[in-house]
């Protein structure tokens, strides 16, 4: 078995960490910078990629089905359409189909997510409970793509 | 611009200071530059009173794409306006060339000045005894700023003036689309923090002011005695000056072992008070925090119109598509928490 891809990169790693130290030009140690980051963020999300995606996309459906009862019609057929579009592609387990999937599931959550704010008035209890489910959702999301540390101080 | 033309430019520059043998001694690119290529140039010539003279000056090339599309003129002109302004150092602007011809791209040139602009810097060694008076010195001249008197000196041939009350939606407007334009994927979490803004907007500012629209540390430059010059002006518009005091207060610049506090030196509270020392306003704290989330929102826009430029096939590759790896994600959970959207 070949070494593994994670282990190679953090090798390349070192090899930019030493390329760093010995770097004067400004503009190329800014280089170095942007190409140890995308280094690491590859890395970090490397052996997770895939079922991360999966595990999105779940969500997302999960979301936008308990939807349907609570919109109108010409939404409820838009929400089904895009359930049934995303459904028949998901053998694809290509990241880039998955994540053209999750683009494809943001845009319903963005319509039900907007009519759900609108209809609020609406006293029917799962409104409320559904907007604070897809806002725990999208923060999952974004949590899980987010570059945060160490990378604060970059100038 | 990879290369500098450095004959046109020595060509250019003996004629802009009328120095017939004019010599460029050296050029180099500064880092950084997203939104343009800026290059350090030092230049030698004999004065009229046959002394030698030297001096270094500072390149702001337009780029074939950028960030934000090239709004070189207003820089250009808030740089003259604010020469003017007590309390706010800007170095001297010396020429504004729009033909593409002259060195190989639109530009301008202004005085190079002493000081450094990276932000971990300011917690290294040899400011050590400065930081805290360069951060208090940050947030006081914002304050000039915001209480500069603009009018009549020439803003109104290159930026509209908003009336106060339109100022909000003006400004969301135009990032949201900006968002639209540079179309990159669904943002349901930035379109729910643009619904938000616009669920309750915030009161028109006292008056219209200078905005600098990217005041922050990284974008001026100090020395350890103190702040010598506020530069990247090319957002700058008119508008309300809290939407500068909550750009240079955003979590992008908390950086260091302390994340309460901007560079890790001073807080929120503090920073308010300084500014308020010299603007003469007071910081309404409801419209701080709807600038604060559109702060957030007018960040997306940049990353994305990077990201958009990269997927584009941007000449300047990585440099547009790191900002949008480092900070989109980011970006949008401090939304999400300004918002307080998981809490409700």
């Amino acid at each position: 078995m070949k070494p593994s891809v994670p282990s190679v990169l953090a090798a390349v790693l070192r090899g930019i960490e030493d390329s760093s130290r010995a770097e004067q030009n400004p503009v190329k140690l800014f280089e170095l910078r942007i190409l140890r980051t995308v280094i690491e963020v590859i890395n970090r999300d490397w052996d997770g990629a895939v079922p991360a995606r999966i595990a999105e996309i779940d969500s997302a459906m999960s979301l936008l089905r308990r939807g349907l009862p609570l919109v109108s019609d010409s939404l409820r057929d838009e929400l089904q359409a895009t359930l049934a579009r995303n459904e028949a592609t998901r053998s694809d387990l290509h990241l880039s189909a998955l994540d053209k999937t999750i683009d494809s599931l943001n845009a319903g959550l963005i319509d039900l997510h907007e009519y759900l704010e609108v209809e609020m008035h609406c006293t029917y209890q799962g409104r409320r409970e559904l907007i604070r489910d897809i806002w725990t959702h999208l923060e999952a999301c974004a949590r899980r793509r987010a570059v945060i540390e160490p990378l604060w101080d970059v100038a | 611009m990879s290369d500098l033309a450095v004959e046109r430019v020595q060509t250019y520059l003996s004629k802009a200071l009328a120095a017939a043998d004019l010599r460029v001694l050296s050029a180099s690119q500064f880092a950084g530059g997203i939104s343009r290529d800026t290059w350090g140039v030092d230049v030698a010539w004999t004065g009229e009173d046959g002394l030698p003279v030297e001096r270094g000056l500072v390149l702001r090339l337009d780029p074939p794409i950028s960030l934000i599309k090239s709004r070189r003129n207003v820089e250009y002109a808030m740089y003259q306006v604010c020469r003017d302004v007590p309390g706010v150092p800007v170095p001297l602007m010396i020429c504004n060339e729009d033909d593409p011809e002259q060195i190989g791209a639109p530009f301008f040139a202004m005085e190079k000045l002493k000081g450094v602009t990276s932000p971990p810097a300011i917690l290294g060694p040899e400011f050590e005894a400065s930081r805290q008076a360069i951060m208090k010195q940050m947030f006081e001249i914002l304050g000039a700023i915001a209480a500069a008197r603009h009018e009549g000196k020439g803003l109104a041939d290159v930026v509209s003036t908003p009336a106060p009350g339109d100022i909000w939606d003006t400004e969301l407007s135009h990032w949201e689309r900006i968002i639209a334009d540079n179309h990159i994927g669904h943002q349901p979490i930035t379109r729910a923090a643009i619904r938000y803004l616009r669920r309750s907007p915030p009161p028109p500012p006292p008056r219209v002011t200078i905005v600098h629209g990217d005041y922050r540390i990284g974008n001026f430059l100090f020395t350890p005695e103190g702040i010598n010059g506020i530069l990247d002006w090319e957002l700058a518009h008119l508008g309300d000056p809290l939407e500068d005091l909550a750009w240079a207060l955003a979590k992008n610049w908390r950086y260091g072992h302390d994340r309460s506090r901007v560079a890790s030196l001073i807080t929120p509270e503090q920073a308010i008070e300084y500014w308020e020392s010299t603007s003469g306003y007071k910081a309404d704290r409801a419209a701080l925090h709807w600038w604060t989330v559109f702060t957030h929102v007018k960040c997306v826009a940049l990353w994305t119109t990077g990201a958009h430029e990269f997927m584009a096939g941007t000449p300047r590759g990585a440099m547009h598509a790191f900002p949008s790896w480092l900070f989109m994600n980011a970006q949008e959970l401090w939304m999400i928490e300004e918002i307080g959207a998981i809490e409700q």
